[in-house]
């Protein structure tokens, strides 16, 4: 990477923008130009100043009382139910559709069930395909358009689950369990928390996300690529994904899935 | 679950994702609109419409940035209701012309410094400054936040930060070596 280089990605990496792989050519012509690294550091006090300047700014500042008035006033502002407020269905009209609320109770006590089921699985389906996008994207290709971020910083950010990630120990019963990286990353949109380990000399990815856990460890199914198996992961969603038979994934997942879900708790 | 157990819980997940943003978000509203009713107004409007759509806020996500959005939106339909919408398409193109070269920061910087400097740059990319530099959102984020693509969130980014400098060195005493921090009051 040239001098060039590094002035025009300066805005990315300061802003934490930069693949992981440029990131680190970016750093590595860093330790050799001493010139690069005060533009840098210009910048960067550029910016820390900025922020400070904004935060402790006086004329900013609320009054300190807002707050309590904001609660005061929003308390009462709470919607009923956590309903999609757009469209409000008059009861007037859903009792003029004698034939529809007759098929929708008919529905609901014989197939609602089965349905919501589906749903389920197909939206887990979905899901575990995001999470395969994100370990090929991610652990294997290091392609992903959002620099992965330290798990406890996630944890500050977006949860505290994140965090305890950075200590989970994945137990292997036979011992062929290699750690090498854990992170917090994006991938289409959705947070997970990652941890990328070699297992039985495979390239394995444990990531954990928000969203409804399967009551017990599942394969997935895929077409080709890697396996994939969902499992509990305390009330967030867990993914075991790697180039492995999928019994072996699914294993892996049975042995993770408890003391993962202690360790998230 | 009864109702008000239910309703206690999700006053709860609220009071505790978005309220420790109460600070930061009136700042930024106060950036805005420069006028200390008309903010907490803004505010209020942003958290009341948080409160209503809050089913649809992804735990886990980054809730700032999610506040941060509403409030933006909440501003400019203000704005459009109030026939305050400017659009300048040319902006971009005429700060890239008035920034000939980028200059050095100058040796003292004080906070007044920063935000009198901040202040004269357009609008569009203060905006975008504050977003990134200041409220830490992702280039998505702010995209998503003022419907543009990230294209031009990276553009007014880099010139925004030029003339930032520029205007910075306007109001120093003296020119310093790049790199030498900052010194705030």
């Amino acid at each position: 990477m040239q001098c060039r280089d590094v002035r025009e990605l300066a805005d990315s990496f300061l802003s934490e923008q930069l693949l992981v792989e440029t990131n680190h050519e970016l750093l590595r012509h860093l330790d050799t130009c001493p010139n690069c690294r005060a533009d840098i550091a210009g910048r960067r006090a550029l910016r820390d100043g900025l922020r400070t300047a904004f935060s402790r700014a006086e004329d900013l500042r609320p009054r300190p009382e807002f707050a309590a008035e904001l609660l005061a006033t929003l308390r009462p502002s709470l919607p009923e139910r956590p309903s999609e407020p757009a469209k409000e269905i008059s009861r007037r009209s859903v009792l003029q559709s004698w034939w529809a609320l007759a098929a929708g109770v008919v529905l609901a006590a014989g197939g609602g069930l089965v349905v919501r089921n589906a749903n389920h699985r197909s939206r887990l389906g979905a899901l575990a395909r995001e999470a395969a996008g994100d370990h090929q994207n991610c652990a294997v290709k290091f392609t992903l358009a959002e620099r992965p971020i330290q798990l406890e910083e996630a944890g500050r950010r977006y949860g505290a689950p994140y965090a305890a990630l950075a200590t989970f120990e994945p137990p292997a019963a036979d011992g062929s369990l290699e750690m090498l990286e854990r992170h917090s990353c994006v991938y289409q949109g959705r947070r997970y928390g990652h941890v990328v380990f070699r297992y039985r000399g495979a390239l394995t990815s444990l990531l954990v996300t928000d969203g409804t856990p399967p009551a017990t460890p599942e394969l997935e199914p895929s077409d080709s690529g890697p396996a994939v198996a969902s499992l509990p992961a305390g009330r967030f969603l867990g993914f075991i994904v790697a180039d492995l038979d999928r019994p072996s994934v699914l294993r892996l997942a049975q042995t993770l899935t408890k003391p993962l879900s202690q360790h998230l708790a | 679950m009864n109702a008000d157990a239910d309703s206690d819980r999700r006053w709860h997940a609220f009071e505790t994702e978005a309220m420790p943003h109460v600070d930061r978000l009136f700042r930024h509203a106060m950036w805005l609109v420069r006028n200390r009713a008309e903010a907490e107004d803004l505010v209020q409007e942003t958290l009341v419409q948080a409160l209503q759509s809050f089913h649809r806020f992804t735990p886990g996500t980054n809730c700032r940035a999610w506040l941060v959005s509403i409030l933006q939106h909440v501003r400019s339909n203000r704005q459009r209701k109030l026939g305050r919408t400017v659009i300048d398409s040319a902006v971009d193109e005429r700060a890239a012309n008035v920034v000939p070269f980028v200059p050095p920061i100058p040796d003292h910087v004080t906070d007044e410094d920063m935000l009198l400097a901040l202040q004269e740059i357009p609008p569009h990319h203060q905006q975008v400054i504050l977003l990134c530099d200041v409220e830490d959102m992702t280039y998505k984020e702010i995209a998503a936040a003022l419907e543009i693509p990230i294209g031009t969130v990276m553009s007014r980014l880099h010139r925004g930060r030029d003339l930032l400098r520029t205007a910075l060195s306007r109001r120093g005493a003296g020119p310093a070596a790049i790199g030498q921090g900052i010194e705030t009051r």
